[in-house]
């Protein structure tokens, strides 16, 4: 059994009034220890929901969702699995408790009955592996915005999770801030193999990932490499998605008649390697 | 204009009074505002005062902080002084018509100037020195006692914490909502007392939405990190009586064992 299963899952909110909607028809999937999902698809289509329902802050109306085996709808069990998957959310300032950056960090294993001394061990290896270690005693409004997405993170991390998922962590950073966050979020991916549940409306971040799930409409359209995904332009855009800059450079090349050679680049790097073999001649 | 709000402010330092133990120091902030109004002749005052005026030189915050604490409570103390002046008894020194002054009207109204400005210098004292996360720890641990009455206390002081947190980011998106609303042309700055009350409410209508939408946020984030009230709960940083509150002990002991024996041994200066 993979780490997190879905299974069959149905969710409406508003259960039982007039409002009642159904925003998920009957999903499932598995993530794999260890994985680096990015999931994709445009506003209201239900991505935030999973986010939600991946650590229990929701319960499936129909289905079964298990984390490392264990139920999100059992209530004696709901701490141990939101301290295996962390959330973070769009906006830094609305998920900071305390008023300086290490505090707020300590929070969560505070909250776990950690021992002091190891809290203090916990909290400075959190703020090390997000680079804000410098910015421990800082008051976290005096941050910029990707620090403080960074200090977020951080919170989630010295809880010691297996897995975070992050809705949408960047979209309301700058570019610089957006970087900072997404080498972070890599670097915990690959170094200490944190399992990472990206969600995005930045196709370059998608990117990254090793697997890519497409939703639409509370559904799950595709599921795949981020090869597989993006070289279906058409399919993307029927869906109002974008690809990545380079993925749509080369496919607008194609389409106006030009012999490209190659599979679709998802980068600027694998761009460059498909114009560099581009001979003129040979059309 | 918003950001010229200093009450409560937290000037770090690594000064003995910062280093001295939170709960210590909110109890003597209590302790003294009482001495202050027992104090009832100009030795016993001046012993109060002076312990006050050497904690300020040791917290080694800049004078000029103090200065701009007093601010707020010029008028108040100018008004409740004169006050006392004219509503003196006894033999009176000076009389314009029907305004007498005594020397007991003077006497009081020193009195009463003397204690609101330390009153305020005492309270300042302690907010300049501790840091707001310290400030409710302390609490937190002192009214512990009540949550065997069922008093929420845990509750109280993270309410604390949080509305603590909030206060920057709070008056930012004001600071935010008011541009947008002069830039949608609302007008703020003319018009008698009503009408700039009224001109409040645009800009207190979003504000309120925009913070109950933080607050679902910030809920969201807490139950994330497994918050589940304060049971079972650790903390990171324990508060620590140390050396540097013994001493504080004791100066305070030999500055009480003063304070009691003038205030005994000499006549009160004051009729109340």
């Amino acid at each position: 059994m993979a780490f997190i299963e879905i299974k069959d899952v149905r969710f409406s909110y508003n259960l039982g009034t007039p409002e009642a909607k159904e925003v998920l028809h009957k999903i499932s999937m598995s993530i794999e220890k260890g994985e680096f999902v990015a999931l994709l698809g445009h506003n209201g289509c239900g991505k935030s929901t999973v986010a939600h329902l991946l650590n229990g802050m929701l319960v499936p109306t129909k289905g079964e969702i298990t984390v490392g085996g264990i139920s999100t709808a059992a209530e004696e069990t709901i701490l141990e699995v939101r301290s295996k998957v962390g959330l973070v959310q769009q906006n830094p300032d609305n998920q900071i408790v305390a008023g300086i950056v290490e505090e707020d960090v300590a929070f969560g294993p505070e909250n776990l009955g950690v021992p002091q001394p190891e809290i203090r061990q916990r909290v400075d290896e959190a703020l090390k592996a997000v680079d804000m270690y410098e910015y421990r005693e800082h008051a976290p409004h005096k941050l910029s915005g990707g620090q403080k997405q960074r200090v977020a993170i951080a919170g989630i991390i010295a809880m010691q999770p297996d897995c975070i998922v992050l809705d949408e962590p960047t979209a309301m950073l700058d570019p610089r801030g957006r970087k900072e966050v997404m080498d972070s979020i890599k670097r915990l991916n690959t170094e200490r193999g944190i399992t990472v549940v990206l969600i995005t409306h930045y196709m370059d971040e998608a990117v990254q990932a090793k697997r890519v799930i497409v939703m639409d409409e509370g559904s799950i359209l595709r599921e795949g490499t981020a090869e597989e995904i993006f070289s279906e332009v058409e399919f993307m855009k029927r869906h109002d998605l974008d690809v990545p800059q380079a993925t749509e450079l080369v496919y607008r090349l194609k389409a106006a008649g030009i012999g490209l050679k190659g599979d679709m680049p998802l980068n600027t790097a694998e761009c460059m390697k498909i114009f560099e073999k581009y001979d003129k001649n040979a059309v | 204009m918003i950001g010229d709000i200093t009450f409560g402010q937290y000037f770090p330092g690594k000064s003995i009074i910062h280093k001295a133990d939170p709960r210590l120091k909110i109890t003597l902030t209590v302790a003294y505002i009482v001495l202050l109004f027992i104090a009832n002749n100009f030795l016993s005052l001046a012993a109060v005062v002076g312990f006050i005026l050497l904690i300020m030189a040791l917290s080694k915050v800049p004078v000029g902080l103090y200065f701009k604490s007093m601010k707020a409570v010029i008028f108040i103390v100018t008004f409740t002084s004169i006050l006392n002046l004219f509503y003196g008894t006894g033999e009176p020194l000076v009389k314009f018509g029907f305004i007498t002054i005594t020397q007991n009207g003077v006497f009081n109204a020193i009195f009463i100037s003397v204690r609101i400005v330390s009153l305020i210098l005492t309270s300042s004292v302690l907010t300049f020195t501790t840091s707001p996360t310290q400030l409710t720890d302390a609490i937190e641990r002192l009214l512990k006692p009540l949550s065997y009455l069922r008093v929420p206390v845990h509750e109280f002081a993270m309410m604390m914490t949080i509305a603590l947190r909030f206060v920057p980011t709070l008056l930012e998106e004001t600071d935010k909502i008011m541009s947008a609303q002069k830039a949608r042309g609302a007008d703020m700055e003319s018009g008698g007392i009503i009408q700039r009350v009224r001109a409040l409410i645009p800009i207190l209508i979003p504000l309120f939405v925009s913070a109950f939408r933080r607050a679902y946020e910030l809920a969201t984030a807490m139950e994330s990190r497994c918050y589940h009230g304060g049971k079972g709960r650790t903390k990171m940083k324990l508060l620590k009586f140390g050396k540097v509150d013994v001493i504080v002990i004791g100066a305070v002991l030999i500055n009480l064992a003063l304070f009691i024996v003038l205030n005994i041994i000499f006549p009160p200066s004051i009729v109340l």
